[in-house]
């Protein structure tokens, strides 16, 4: 057991340490293309906050109590590799894209000024996500809460937080299966480079046979990321050096889940599947009692 | 019981896959690509049929270059090409031809231009096409990482007698994987 929580632990501290590190990428593109650049990251982080809520509708009427993990593996899709620059400056075309932050080459434009330049991205098909939750349930509603003590990453800090509440709707009707709408927040936050806001709200429903609970549920979903970075200007051309702030929303609105848990006394392991902007494998386990 | 730590083990499996994986992307993360795009503006002018001017240029002299050179794996050469800014008299013709040497004075590579109009290069580059062996010597020279300057020579021959100028750019972009 003590293993298994140092697992987790330091894939939460990986997972620290590439936040700390992806801004120094946006240090070579203006603000104009900078939104573009980092997009499918803002859906990778929204996308990736606001998976692995549930993995059952059925909340306690009495008393319960879960903690846990879930890893999320989320697919970046072809067309979010690339990017069509705007290339503000007369005379140049962008005749062919450049990558994102998943993509792979960057590209550079010739012109009447000589060369713009774009930085390469990751070369990423899909990224993981880890996150600790707990849950307390009664009266038919849970609240669950996500935390990420203060990591510090040299000369920042990242610190995560999430809560949410799920409340049963089948205990109102009678219902051949769980029902359970649930609202969740978080927020993450890397000092003085970039804190995200995501919010999900999913109406879901699961099915007990004997060990095995398959669940589902549909899933309205927002996040935003606000970003500081110092803009180098790689090319000249821009005026300089200098500081950039810019609020960026996720394109991350619907998803579809579906998925099955296996409950094996107070141990639940799950796994779910689910189809949005960007597609997310989601495996937990869990301590339930 | 036999069942449960089955299951426990591919939990753990699980998780050692998925740390591979994170591992994997850490690594993405610790080094950037980057695209270094240098210039260097040489002026001729004369009454000669032909002329010759050279410039030096060095890796050091650009921010990009200097903020990074210290966690820089490798460069090498992406791309080369000259450009006019201005010309005068307009309808000047000669060849151009456009020489890059290390700074010990080893060529690493001469293209020409024939039968050019410099008014029609005015600020619209043309790529220069290099050879497979002038690449290499280009690569080899920056892959020490101690060779880091340049002199650019523009020469024009073939003109009409009279005074003239000629102001051209030699942009040259190379690419660098940079450890963050």
């Amino acid at each position: 057991m003590k293993k298994l929580f140092t697992a987790f632990f330091s894939l939460i501290i990986i997972q620290a340490s590439v936040f700390g590190q992806f801004d120094d990428r946006l240090d070579y593109l203006t603000d104009k293309e900078v939104g573009k650049f980092i997009q499918p990251f803002v859906n990778y982080v929204g996308t990736s906050l606001n998976s692995g809520m549930y993995h059952s509708a059925s909340v306690s009427d009495v008393f319960g109590f879960t903690f846990g993990f879930q890893g999320m593996l989320i697919f970046i899709p072809e067309d979010q590799k690339t990017f069509t620059p705007a290339l503000d400056k007369e005379g140049y075309t962008a005749d062919k894209p450049t990558a994102t932050i998943f993509g792979k080459e960057g590209a550079y434009y010739s012109g009447p000024e000589g060369y713009i330049v774009f930085p390469g991205g990751l070369d990423l098909n899909n990224v993981p996500m880890f996150v600790p939750q707990i849950g307390i349930s009664t009266f038919g509603t849970e609240l669950l809460v996500r935390f990420i003590p203060k990591i510090s990453l040299g000369e920042n800090e990242l610190g995560y937080w999430g809560v949410g509440v799920k409340h049963s709707i089948s205990r109102y009707f009678p219902l051949p299966l769980d029902v359970a709408a649930q609202v969740f927040y978080s927020k993450l936050e890397v000092t003085d480079i970039m804190t995200s806001k995501n919010l999900s709200i999913n109406l879901l429903a699961s099915k007990n046979f004997a060990l095995v609970c398959l669940y589902g549920g549909i899933q309205i979903e927002s996040s935003s990321m606000n970003l500081k970075y110092t803009f180098k200007d790689p090319s000249g051309l821009y005026g300089g050096e200098r500081k950039i702030e810019l609020d960026i929303d996720g394109e991350n609105t619907f998803r579809f889940t579906v998925g099955a848990a296996l409950e094996l006394g107070f141990i639940v392991l799950n796994a779910d599947y689910s189809i949005g902007n960007q597609s997310v494998i989601n495996g937990g386990l869990s301590f339930e009692f | 019981m036999k069942n449960k730590k089955k299951y426990f083990t591919t939990a753990i499996v699980s998780l050692i896959l998925i740390l591979t994986s994170s591992c994997d992307v850490v690594d993405k993360f610790d080094t950037i690509d980057l695209n270094i795009p240098l210039s260097k503006t040489v002026a001729t002018s004369g009454t000669a049929t032909s002329l010759t001017e050279s410039g030096t240029f060095c890796l050091t002299e650009y921010d990009l270059y200097n903020d990074n050179k210290d966690k820089m794996k490798e460069i090498s050469f992406v791309e080369a090409s000259y450009r006019t800014t201005s010309v005068s008299p307009a309808d000047l013709t000669g060849n151009i031809t456009i020489e890059l040497k290390a700074a010990n004075g080893q060529q690493l590579f001469s293209v020409s231009i024939p039968n050019a109009t410099p008014a029609a290069l005015l600020n619209n580059p043309i790529k220069l096409a290099l050879t497979g062996d002038q690449i290499n010597a280009l690569n080899t020279y920056v892959s020490n990482f101690s060779n880091q300057c340049f002199t650019a020579t523009i020469s024009i021959s073939n003109m009409p007698a009279g005074q003239k100028t000629v102001t051209g750019v030699v942009d040259i972009l190379f690419k660098s994987k940079v450890e963050m």
